[in-house]
């Protein structure tokens, strides 16, 4: 996230995109330029927080009431086993979600350090925190901080729906992981020792490992490398990960080697196609297409390079360039499918289309001219034709 | 676009859960960027009507690079107004160049009926209304109020929404 200077709030990505069309604020049109963006690390860190708490929050308020069949019979709080009485439904999931709040403020910090986890798997790259929609944004610009709403908005798989038999379904087991996951990590500061050389929480079973790493000073005492090894860990804890899944997010949390030049504005109407061409080549770019796409695609990458180097967590440049191959496949769809419409509409298939849909041009004259005779006391049918004609090519 | 059709699901989302008061919004099934608006005419305006009260129909598309670029609205029911047209195109700023990605289908709706409680005959988009307005604004509200009675609200009990 970054603020402007005009004190909004915004995802870094989509501010650039926006500032790419026009150098004013999206909130309140004061003239911004990117160099007047600044990282802004609270925002950051409060959406993290809020990420893990509200997972749980859900999870709490989502779980299924037990049936009552008969009215007066007794009921057992979700979370805490309590009775209350049939009647006050309400009592049910509100109850656990004071007690989910209370064991959220005690659980804190292992929490965040799983939603860091969650945050940095690279199959959920939408709901991570590093990207959010402009929508989202737009909550947290004009609405001042409305963050709660903003981020209960981001829960793009949250279905409050009640699931009165308790029965597996298809949401039941995809919230699952998300769960023993969050478990893992209390579990993990449960069986936890303290690192003599670095004071950082490592499971028993990890300590050897951690300490051939600390001691060799691969593992600096800053926070970033810590989360790294935190994530390793809980990944390993829970144990229904893939292996494949760990490997890749072991290799993503390290630190990687393959970094990019920094790429730099250009005017591109100065640019020929063969330099900027080159231009794309140093950077590493794909340099295939025209002028248009090439600069479209040059654009893009300005912004996702700058946007990454603002986010908390950076990722590699492997993956910021999978996802510009990404951006420019999503952005091909739709002008393929206008070019499919496009080459249906030749000249050719008019005649083929007229003949196949002359009732309803038939009918539409005849409604036309019907009009025309209700508006006006002279009828003009050869005029209504073509007018109607007309009308149907061009619409 | 990448991540805008997400943006467009949010909103419609929150358009659902969160309605705003005086504007329906309903997606049409096949096309996700096209919507129908019926809007209600702000009290205190020519365009209330009287009984179940003047109901606007209106559509709305959003573009390609929605939200780089903005949402296309366009009244289909007829209005006597100095920035309507009698094709249903609306004069407002925020739908030409004051466009900004940080605005919302709810807010430009809500801009919408705002419009429809202050007519600007001084930017207009329909010369014979606005050159009415200014002349004899009596006579354009009246006029207002009988087109609003005519077409947004005896059009409804004559033939049911569709």
């Amino acid at each position: 996230m970054v603020s402007s200077s005009c004190g909004h709030t915004f995802c870094s990505l989509c501010v650039r995109r926006c500032l790419t069309l026009e150098t004013i604020c999206p909130s309140c049109r004061a003239p911004l330029t990117e160099s007047e963006l600044y990282p802004n690390r609270l925002i950051d860190s409060i959406l993290r927080s809020f990420k893990s708490g509200r997972q749980q929050l859900l999870d709490a308020l989502t779980k299924p009431l037990p049936r009552t069949t008969s009215l007066g019979e007794k009921t057992h709080c979700a979370t805490c086993s309590k009775r209350g009485l049939g009647e006050d439904r309400r009592s049910g999931p509100f109850h656990g979600a004071a007690e989910q709040r209370k064991r959220l403020r005690m659980n804190t910090r292992s929490t965040t350090r799983a939603m860091e986890c969650q945050s940095s798997s690279s199959d959920m790259p939408a709901s991570c925190g590093v990207e959010l929609t402009a929508s989202e944004i737009d909550e947290v610009g004009s609405s001042d901080l409305d963050i709660s709403q903003a981020m209960v908005e981001d829960d793009s798989d949250f279905m409050p729906e009640r699931n009165d038999s308790g029965i597996d379904s298809g949401q039941n087991s995809r919230q699952r992981p998300k769960k023993t996951l969050l478990r893992g990590a209390s579990a993990a500061s449960n069986d936890s020792v303290a690192c003599p050389n670095c004071h950082q929480d490592v499971r028993q079973s990890r300590i050897n490992w951690h300490l051939d790493r600390c001691l060799a000073g691969k593992l600096s005492p800053e926070p970033r490398t810590e989360s790294g090894i935190s994530q390793a860990e809980t990944i390993n804890a829970s144990s229904n990960k893939p292996n494949a899944r760990n490997i890749s997010l072991r290799l993503q949390s390290q630190p990687s080697k393959f970094t990019l030049p920094r790429p730099t504005k250009l005017v591109y109407s100065l640019l020929s196609e063969s330099k900027l061409r080159r231009i794309l080549k140093e950077l590493g770019l794909p340099t295939k297409g025209d002028k248009y796409q090439m600069k479209a695609r040059h654009v893009e990458w300005v912004n996702m390079y700058m946007a990454n180097a603002d986010a908390e967590n950076p990722v590699s440049h492997k993956i910021l360039l999978k996802r510009l191959a990404e951006w420019e496949e999503s952005l091909a769809k739709p002008a393929d499918a206008a070019a499919k419409t496009q080459t249906a509409a030749t000249p050719d298939s008019w005649a083929e289309y007229e003949a196949k849909h002359a009732d309803d041009f038939a009918a539409l004259i005849a409604q036309a001219s019907a009009s025309q005779k209700r508006a006006s006391a002279r009828t003009d049918i050869t005029v209504g034709v073509s007018a109607s004609q007309g009308e149907r090519q061009t619409g | 676009m990448a991540g805008a059709p997400k943006r467009i699901l949010k909103e419609i989302e929150r358009l659902n859960r969160d309605p705003v008061p005086g504007i329906e919004v309903s997606s049409v099934e096949n096309n996700i960027r096209y919507f129908n608006v019926i809007m209600g005419g702000p009290s205190q305006s020519p365009y209330q009507g009287k009984g179940a009260g003047g109901r606007f129909k209106l559509e709305l598309f959003l573009p390609e690079d929605y939200p780089m670029s903005p949402p296309k609205v366009r009244f289909l029911t007829k209005m006597y107004h100095p920035n309507i047209d009698r094709l249903g195109r609306i004069c407002l700023d925020i739908l030409k160049d004051k466009w900004s990605p940080a605005l919302q289908i709810r807010t430009v709706l809500l801009s919408i009926q705002a419009l429809l409680s202050a007519p600007n005959p001084d930017d207009p988009l329909a010369n014979d209304v606005a050159d009415q307005w200014k002349t004899n604004e009596k006579l354009a509200i009246q006029t207002a109020t009988e087109w609003t009675q005519k077409y947004a609200v005896d059009a409804w009990t004559a033939k049911p929404a569709v």
